[in-house]
């Protein structure tokens, strides 16, 4: 092998069945989106790295494929996520539209992962945004809407996970110093560290206890109310619980967990947030959340919602390959002196909705059209114009052979 | 059904112990060494054998749910999983060594050679000190790098000291100390809830 066909580390092709496998995961979801109103829109792939940290902080920092722009020296980065390029052009270039806003997005976007770790650099986002609502029913709706296009594909025996980093962030005012260590304990679920940390500081000792009682809560539903007993959290609680019920209404089909302590996703999210997790899969499935400050940090200050999901990552757990992924037909002509009629054929059946593949160099004539070897290419048959007066249909599944005096014939009754 | 993912060794055996006293006897696997997997109907457990740097990339990925993994694997790199119980095995420390008569002087090149298979914590380490170091991953028989030259100093675990005193080394800066966690598959800890959480309940009451 030359080292030419070696790419880079976290890059990789897709072959013609997985190529067609992944866009219909994301043409089913896009189908879903639209129909619940979302429209789509295209960013690019590429900005000004200060503007990428303006929306998504330095959360990404060394994870950015950066590049200097050869026309005029600007530091530019692949885009590491599509949300902050959504909160830009919705405060540039949307503010006059009627909102709420619903958008969506399917595209690639490029993160550096440390070199070994066998992840994948490029990830395949498909996602929605809620812009303009900041109320229950709008998350409700973006986590409905998540869960129902994940449905729709086949994907069953979903687990909701669902936070709210306000307590979190309410927790963390009093922390001081020791905020970074804290929150890495938390994210770790690390009892014990965190009581390490806490023991030694000097952070007051109702506020102590919080945090001990926050690293415990995690779980099913009964978690929220264990949480609701603490007088600071209780707004957040009741948000939460005001959600699971609007989601009842949708008759949302999956299993709802919570966790008040994890971190989930990107530092721009400011209330309720959620994954989407699967059994079958060892990373969440989707991703999202509230970020309300998130548009403002380009110059218009409107809440939003939304949620991004991982396409791959859908495609690794749904197995039911796609058939028709072949063609419909081969169109061979025995001479070129058929080629007309060939070709009237071919568009014919293209235009009925068939795949068809036109065999002008008679390239699957090799051997014999007839053979097994290129019947097994077709779903339905191999056609060969062998003279003005016979066509002749070779059927895929059965090898059967019919004969036609003309095109029309063929037309009417053979197909 | 839940998997663990654990290595053989002096860890393994005091795991065995310890979950004996939860009622859970992996005795088993101890009889036989060539085995790789050892599935525990009555437990509903199945225990993956596995290197011990291997533990969290099997449990990260899925292959396993949970894992029993020292600290110092787990300082090393950075791995997106719970780590919600200090079993308290496996104690040992994460230290500095030098030969007996080494004085910390800055060596003709201006950097110090540190011999090390934790070249991470190693690096981070020296740099947290302000001291230019030069680190050299090994994979075993560490001791014996600055007896011959290869480096001034070790980074190293270190149970009882035996091994370094055989090597005429001496501890000259204790990094951490070192026990055996028990890390736990993100998705896992969701949608296996019960089941892991009741585990790591019984093992936090026997530890």
């Amino acid at each position: 092998m030359n080292g030419y066909s070696i790419l880079p580390q976290g890059v990789k092709d897709f072959g013609p069945q997985k190529a067609e496998d992944l866009k219909r995961v994301e043409d089913g979801l896009l189908e879903e989106f639209s129909r619940w109103g979302y429209k789509r829109v295209i960013t690019p792939l590429f900005e000004y790295v200060d503007s990428i940290y303006l929306g998504l902080g330095h959360d990404l920092k060394n994870k950015l494929m950066k590049f200097v722009d050869p026309s005029t020296g600007e530091i530019v980065a692949l885009r590491p996520d599509i949300t902050p390029q959504i909160g830009r052009i919705v405060a540039t270039q949307l503010r006059d539209y009627d909102y709420p806003l619903r958008l969506c997005y399917c595209g690639r976007v490029v993160r550096f992962e440390e070199k070994g770790n066998g992840k994948e650099r490029e990830v395949f986002q498909s996602g929605c945004e809620l812009i303009g609502l900041k109320s229950e029913e709008a998350d409700a709706e973006i986590i409905a809407l998540a869960i129902k296009s994940l449905n729709k594909l086949g994907l069953k025996n979903l687990v909701l996970d669902l936070g709210h980093t306000g307590i979190l962030k309410s927790i963390m005012k009093s922390a001081g110093d020791l905020k970074d260590d804290l929150i890495s304990a938390l994210k770790k679920k690390d009892q014990e560290e965190v009581k390490r940390i806490i023991g030694k500081s000097k952070i007051d000792k109702d506020i102590k206890k919080v945090v001990l009682s926050l690293s415990e809560f995690y779980g099913d539903k009964s978690v929220l109310e264990r949480a609701k007993k603490i007088k600071q959290f209780s707004p957040y609680v009741n948000e939460l619980e005001n959600i699971i019920s609007i989601l009842e209404e949708y008759q949302v089909d999956c299993q709802v967990s919570i966790d008040l302590v994890d971190i989930k996703g990107f530092n721009y999210y400011t209330g309720v947030n959620f994954e989407i997790i699967s059994e079958k899969a060892s990373s969440p499935l989707l991703t999202g959340g509230r970020y309300d400050s998130l548009v403002a940090s380009y110059g218009y200050d409107v809440p939003a919602t939304g949620f991004a999901i991982d396409a791959e990552a859908i495609l690794a757990i749904t197995k039911n390959h796609i058939e028709d992924n072949q063609v419909h037909f081969i169109i061979i002509p025995k001479t070129l002196r058929y080629r007309k009629e060939a070709i009237r054929l071919t568009e014919w059946l293209r235009s009925s909705g068939f795949k068809v593949i036109l065999d002008l160099n008679k390239s699957f004539a090799n051997g014999g059209a007839a053979s097994k070897g290129s019947r097994s290419l077709t779903t339905y048959g191999v056609i060969i114009l062998e003279s003005s007066t016979k066509i002749k249909l070779i059927e895929s599944r059965s090898g059967v052979k019919r004969e036609f005096s003309n095109l029309e014939e063929l037309l009417k009754g053979g197909i | 059904m839940i998997t663990i993912a654990m290595s053989r060794g002096r860890l393994f055996e005091e795991a065995v112990v310890l979950f004996n006293k939860a009622d859970i006897d992996l005795s088993k696997v101890l009889d036989d060494t060539r085995k790789l997997i050892f599935e525990f109907e009555e437990y509903q457990l199945k225990i993956l054998i596995v290197r011990p740097t291997d533990v969290p990339t099997y449990v990260e990925y899925g292959a396993a749910d949970c894992g029993i993994v020292g600290k110092d694997t787990m300082m090393e790199e950075n791995y997106n999983l719970y780590e919600p119980l200090d079993l308290g095995i496996g104690k040992c420390k994460l230290i500095v060594a030098a030969p007996n008569d080494f004085k910390m002087e800055i060596s003709p090149s201006g950097t110090l050679k540190v011999a090390t298979k934790y070249p991470k914590i190693a690096n981070n380490f020296y740099r947290q000190k302000g001291i230019r170091a030069e680190i050299m991953k090994l994979y075993g028989s560490i001791e014996l790098a600055p007896i011959v030259g290869l480096s001034d100093v070790i980074v190293d675990l270190t149970a009882t000291g035996e091994t370094l005193k055989e090597n005429k080394l001496k501890i000259i800066d204790k990094i951490a100390d070192i026990t055996a966690r028990f890390i736990v598959n993100k998705v896992s800890m969701k949608v296996k809830s019960e089941e892991v959480r009741g585990l790591i309940n019984k093992l936090k009451k026997v530890r």
